[in-house]
């Protein structure tokens, strides 16, 4: 049976009435189309373009452009996005707002991502701050949340977790992670991204940021932690730490429905226990049976919460 | 022959729907619930994120498995090579039957990474066979590996359904012709041929199931088979990801401006059956291959590249969605041609979202400090060095 067919069978049982039957129709018969999510990729990716774009050629041309034709382009583009935002808004609201146009969104990104680029030009030509330069990353990060709240933008709230992580000098490196001491600085940023979200939470601030929170938060500890098992000083602690976090973000996915969360705690720990395992295993034949092994519990451990909690049928 | 029955994956595509129905309030709750229950079938299916989580595992699975094998037996010969390889796969295709014959699993993510893993160690035993008995070793290997990869992908998706397979049977038949050492263009031209016929069957197909099943699937197939065509014959292609520093690779003047012209055709075409037909596969195909096509234009003309191309092209980009969007929401009833600007399903909704929370994988970049070598400013009265004495205004 076609989709048609299945809805024309269950009109004429009464289980749809005829005006619901005719717009679904509408919709398998492709007589009403939506492209708002096309619409939405393609101004999204153009606005990363035009905004690096932007950061390039000001990088490569200032001289023959000059300082003030590049700070009042910077500038224009800064004021009149915010400019739009604030006429265009509706009373601040600590529920989810729905944008008030379809470019609101990315007007306020585009502006965001160029105050980012004239601050990095005004520290670049002025050396107002130099080795402080890092409290530009604070400043805008704080600007870019409370722009994200004011507007409730959630592409705005992640570039301003993403700059906090800068401030905090959390760089999604492996080099950082593995030799040097940004691990504990990651550790940091997670628990205090996390605190922020359960704390604007719990105050019912626009509630609906908090999974935003939790997704930044687990990934920079966890990845965090098992890297401390991969290069630190005392790895075992480490791997109790990471087993911790991670069957905690398990059992909040499992609890709260959020897989992702139960995913990022079983692959994070998975990987940090395997490398205590091969630290200890010389063995090519026992670590690949120690794959072998521990693979199929976690498949089976994984179609357990799956079968209880995770149907999709 | 398949293992899903046609009324099985069609009632999977219905609830599917239904469920996006009632998510998007077109339905009651109620009224979702109850088709949702008269569409219910024995399959067992899983979240997709539990899904690829239990796909992954079950490929380190597979893979320690198969190399445990190699290494406790220290097998090394070819043909013993060819047995272990051929025996994994048979393995790996039983514990399919049995996943989804008795535990009916679909799209579970355990019994896809057996099917693909199937594929693989199957054209790996195949291409062990003729290793010995080909001059040219690794050519012979590889050509045979992917003879067997298309065939097994094609029989694979025949058996389980799995979209992907038949995908990944197409591009390995396409990447066949590239081991047979001729020029690069011929090589180009056979595989964008192989493509094409990909296309061309997937489309009579499509034409003749319509939208439902197994017509959406033949739509993902000629998608990708224009995807195929396009990346084949583009020269410039790898120009579009800078940091792999490839170059492009040399090929006859009729050959390159050929291949210029098709880039504009083939994403043109593409995006003029995806709107004629409202296929939203193809169209998606289309718009990427649209902006690949922007990107390459000026290294295909040998013209220098710009800082400010990027903010053309986004503002290009922006302002083309913008003037489309305000075009469709002033048709009558807010859509035109049956196109609408307007979110229908929750979905859309929720994809935004993931991506706004992905971003910050991106926007973290750029957060280096700058060079503390800058010329002097026109603001800063000649100053220089950095120590900024004098400096009034």
């Amino acid at each position: 049976m076609t989709t048609a067919q299945y809805l024309e069978m269950w009109r004429s049982a009464g289980v749809i009435k005829d005006d619901q039957c005719a717009a679904l129709l509408a919709l398998a018969r492709k007589d009403r189309f939506s492209v708002h999510l096309e619409l939405n990729a393609l101004l999204y990716a153009g606005v990363l373009a035009f905004a690096g774009g932007l950061g390039w050629t000001v990088r490569e041309h200032f001289a023959s452009l000059g300082d003030a034709v590049i700070a009042i382009a910077l500038f224009a583009i800064v004021a009149g996005s915010l400019s739009y935002c604030f006429r265009r808004a509706a009373p601040f609201s600590t529920a989810q707002a729905p944008a008030p146009s379809f470019a609101f969104d990315y007007v306020l990104l585009l502006g965001c991502l160029a105050f980012a680029v004239a601050l990095w030009y005004v520290e670049f030509r002025f050396q107002l701050l130099r080795e402080r330069w890092d409290m530009y990353l604070l400043a805008s990060a704080g600007l870019y949340v409370a722009l994200a709240y004011r507007f409730d933008n959630r592409f705005v709230l992640s570039l301003g977790l993403s700059t906090l992580a800068g401030w905090f000098g959390v760089r999604f490196s492996p080099e950082g992670f593995f030799t040097g001491t940004m691990r504990e600085v990651a550790l940091g940023y997670g628990a205090m991204v996390a605190a922020a979200g359960v704390w604007m939470h719990r105050l019912g601030i626009k509630p609906h940021f908090l999974e935003t929170y939790f997704h930044v938060a687990a990934n920079a500890m966890l990845f965090a932690l098992a890297s401390g098992v991969f290069g630190g000083d005392s790895p075992q602690l480490w791997l109790v730490g990471l087993l911790v976090a991670a069957a905690a973000a398990i059992e909040r996915g499992i609890r709260l429905r959020r897989f992702a969360f139960v995913v990022y705690g079983v692959v994070y720990a998975y990987v940090g226990v395997s490398r205590e395992v091969i630290r200890h295993v010389r063995a090519d034949t026992l670590w690949l049976a120690y794959f072998v092994v521990s693979g199929a519990a976690v498949v089976v451990g994984l179609f357990v919460v799956s079968r209880r909690v995770g149907r999709a049928e | 022959m398949r293992r899903y029955t046609a009324e099985e994956e069609q009632r999977v595509r219905m609830q599917a729907h239904v469920g996006d129905w009632t998510r998007a309030g077109l339905l009651a709750p109620e009224q979702g619930a109850a088709l949702e229950a008269e569409l219910r079938t024995d399959l067992k299916r899983t979240n997709d994120l539990l899904r690829a989580a239990l796909a992954l595992f079950t490929t380190v699975i597979v893979a320690a498995s198969v190399l445990l094998v190699f290494v406790s037996f220290d097998i090394r010969d070819h043909l013993a090579n060819a047995v272990t390889l051929a025996v994994a796969a048979a393995a790996c295709i039983g514990f399919v039957e049995y996943l989804v014959g008795t535990l009916r699993l679909y799209r579970y993510g355990v019994e896809e990474a057996l099917a693909v893993a199937s594929i693989l160690l199957v054209a790996a035993s195949a291409a062990e066979i003729v290793r010995p008995l080909a001059s040219a070793p690794v050519d012979r290997w590889w050509m045979a590996w992917l003879a067997t990869a298309s065939a097994a992908g094609f029989a694979v998706y025949r058996r389980y359904g799995l979209v992907y397979a038949l995908v990944g049977a197409t591009l390995a038949a396409a990447l066949i012709p590239v081991q047979f050492s001729l020029s690069n263009a011929v090589e180009r031209l056979l595989a964008a041929a192989i493509f094409g016929a990909a296309f061309a069957a997937a489309r009579l197909a499509c034409l003749r199931h319509g939208d439902d099943y197994p017509g959406d699937d033949y739509a993902t197939l000629q998608a990708a088979a224009v995807a195929g065509a396009y990346f084949t014959l583009n020269v410039h292609i790898a120009d579009a990801i800078p940091w792999l520093g490839i170059g492009a690779p040399s090929v006859p003047g009729w050959f390159y401006w050929s291949s210029y012209a098709a880039t504009w055709l083939i994403p043109a075409a593409g995006l003029m059956l995806a709107i004629r037909e409202k296929d939203r596969s193809l169209l998606t195909v289309g718009i990427a291959l649209a902006l690949c096509t922007l990107v390459t234009n000026k290294p295909y003309l040998g013209w220098r590249r710009d800082t400010w191309d990027p903010m053309i092209l986004g503002a290009l980009l922006a302002g083309g969605a913008v003037a489309l969007r305000r075009w469709l929401a002033s048709g009558p009833d807010g859509q035109r041609g049956g196109f609408t600007a307007a979110r229908i399903l929750a979905r859309d909704r929720d994809i935004l979202s993931a991506l706004a929370t992905a971003s910050v994988a991106w926007h973290g970049r750029g957060h280096e400090p700058p060079p503390h070598d800058a010329p002097p400013s026109d603001f800063a009265g000649g100053r220089s060095g950095g120590a900024g004495g004098g400096a009034g205004y």
